[in-house]
């Protein structure tokens, strides 16, 4: 990787005493990952002196497989969709859920009843503002962010791998900002104008600046790894939809698997629950994966058939939001800005596309010589609308996942949902599925006699944090 | 848009034939009838009904709104063609 310096004139900054200090970029951006490739490869674009420093060295495994055709215009206008297109990853063309519902049923009565049930979505059901294509894809992510990083890189960012940032100092220069860093056995200082934090769960500067506030109602956690010979077929609803992302409910509160195809042979499954369940399998990873698949015995019927390629992988810290996601000389993106949880595979779309935001705002402050805070507005307030929506979406999502699928079926408002599963958040206020699914919940919780009242899950928020 | 058109009888054959073709696999023993208590048995449950309205929605050209998924509305088929029909 290219570790040159690119010095020009017009980007220093003057002192009190009217001497010229360069910076070393005029933009930093920590971490390699899709938001930050995306928001280089952006100001790269634009002629503004960008640096990526990425800790590990790619091409590195990485959880969030699934994309959502919302990255489609990203990666588009970055010019790195053909790299994509020519990598062999498998499209995704929907999205099914399956249950094998057991709960609270009395089993007198009739004989032979099946109460799985099974709901699916296809994305070319509903046109999308400029994405030209009825398919996303599913990503090996150790190739898929290596392509990305390597686009920021012939865009003309200096990336510089293996250079981990140990802190940002914003104070000793009211202009600057120092990156302090190592950079294997070295510690080396870098200075730039303003920083962009894409540091994912890391979470840099939110740590640093104290600005991370775990999230008072999610607190999921996730143990995952990858299947050689899942059949697909066999966990299919319906023939030709093998290929679409599974998400399989399990019959336990607020639990499910995700199935996703990585390549012909090769499947990531991760489950999802609460952090307390897995506590109390006092961390046995092994035990604790089967045990939850075993709750359903299609699934793991199939698992047995199949080879486990690697060792689990768990995630845990897992839902939080900043108090603030820009300031003075920084802006944070992707899951450096915010995490909520994983079942929309909404995480590498808000990356592009809060990348995206920032980066046209900080080209526009790089114009006018500012890089304060009121400079981010736009990315502040489109980004935390849209994290409003997503938020209250998944809320209701485990509150009453049957809400889901019954607006998934109602003609009325699966275009809607939809909107919202390819991740198509951030041009309108609130998609008005969302506004009838919010009212739909508070109708069961005062209703002790609608049906659904004994469905509501133990995840509760109706109203996200302010912030 | 409503089904006063159909006589509730009529509903009322068209939902039995629903739920046996549909849920209780073809019901070869004559199990259900337009009294059978539907949820005490297990016939329809949270998703089911989902399934159910959708096929009231097409077929009957009634729109039984969400809200009104009850457990008195629900409770056998006379009750849940009085709700079609009214």
């Amino acid at each position: 990787m290219r570790q040159a310096f690119l010095w020009s004139e017009n980007s220093g900054c003057a002192t009190p005493k009217g001497e010229h200090v360069e910076a070393d970029f005029d933009v930093a951006v920590i971490g390699g990952g899709p938001a930050g490739s995306t928001a280089a490869s952006y100001l790269a674009s634009a002629g503004l002196r960008v640096a990526v420093f990425e800790s590990e060295l790619f091409p590195r495994p990485h959880v969030g497989e699934s994309l959502v055709p919302a990255t489609t215009p990203v990666l588009t206008e970055i010019g790195v969709m053909n790299d994509i297109d020519n990598a062999g990853f498998p499209k995704k063309y929907g999205a099914a859920w399956t249950s094998a519902e057991t709960r609270d049923l009395p089993r007198n009565g009739f004989t032979g009843l099946d109460h799985s049930w099974a709901a699916e979505v296809m994305f070319v059901e509903r046109d999308q503002p400029e994405v030209d294509r009825d398919y996303t894809y599913h990503v090996d992510r150790a190739k898929f962010d290596l392509i990305l990083l390597k686009h920021a890189e012939s865009r003309g960012a200096d990336v510089f791998s293996g250079a981990r940032v140990l802190r940002a100092d914003f104070d000793s220069d009211p202009k600057l900002v120092t990156l302090h860093c190592r950079l294997g056995p070295r510690s080396v200082d870098f200075t730039t104008r303003m920083v962009v934090d894409a540091s994912g769960r890391h979470t840099v500067l939110g740590r640093q600046l104290k600005l991370k506030v775990p999230d008072p109602v999610f607190n999921q956690y996730a143990i995952h790894t990858w299947f050689e010979g899942l059949d697909r077929t066999k966990m299919a609803v319906n023939t030709g939809t093998e290929d679409y992302i599974h998400v399989h409910f399990l019959p336990i509160e607020d639990s499910w698997v995700w199935q996703i195809p990585i390549d012909d042979t090769i499947t990531s499954v991760g489950v999802v629950t609460q952090k307390e369940r897995f506590a109390a399998a006092k961390d046995d990873r092994e035990k604790f994966f089967w045990d939850f698949v075993s709750s359903r015995p299609d699934l793991r019927e199939g698992l047995q058939e199949a080879k486990r390629l690697r060792e689990f992988k768990t995630e845990g810290d897992y839902s939080y939001a900043m108090k603030q996601i820009c300031g003075d000389r920084f802006v944070m993106v992707g899951d450096a800005a915010r995490f909520v949880d994983p079942i929309f595979s909404s995480g590498v779309s808000v990356a592009l596309n809060s990348a995206r935001l920032a980066a046209k705002d900080i080209i526009a402050a790089n114009k006018a010589g500012d890089f304060s805070r009121p400079r981010f507005a736009a990315f502040e307030t489109k980004l935390r609308r849209a994290a409003r929506n997503w938020y209250e979406f998944i809320s209701i999502y485990y509150r009453l996942n049957v809400l889901f699928t019954a607006f998934v079926q109602d003609p009325r408002y699966r275009l809607d949902v939809l909107k919202m599963l390819q991740g198509d958040f951030y041009d309108e206020d609130e998609p008005k599925a969302l506004t009838a699914m919010r009212e739909m919940v508070q109708e069961v919780e005062s209703n002790p006699d609608h049906l659904w009242h004994p469905y509501l899950g133990t995840i509760r928020a109706m109203n996200p944090p302010s912030f | 848009m409503t089904a006063a058109h159909l006589s509730e009888q009529v509903v009322k054959d068209k939902l039995i034939e629903f739920i046996r073709e549909t849920f209780l696999s073809g019901d070869p023993d004559r199990e259900l009838d337009e009294g059978t208590p539907l949820l005490e048995w297990g016939v329809i449950d949270s998703m089911r009904i989902v399934v159910l309205l959708a096929f009231i929605r097409r077929e009957l050209s009634t729109d039984i709104p969400m809200t009104q998924i009850s457990g008195a509305n629900f409770r056998n088929v006379r009750k849940i063609a009085a709700l079609v029909v009214h």
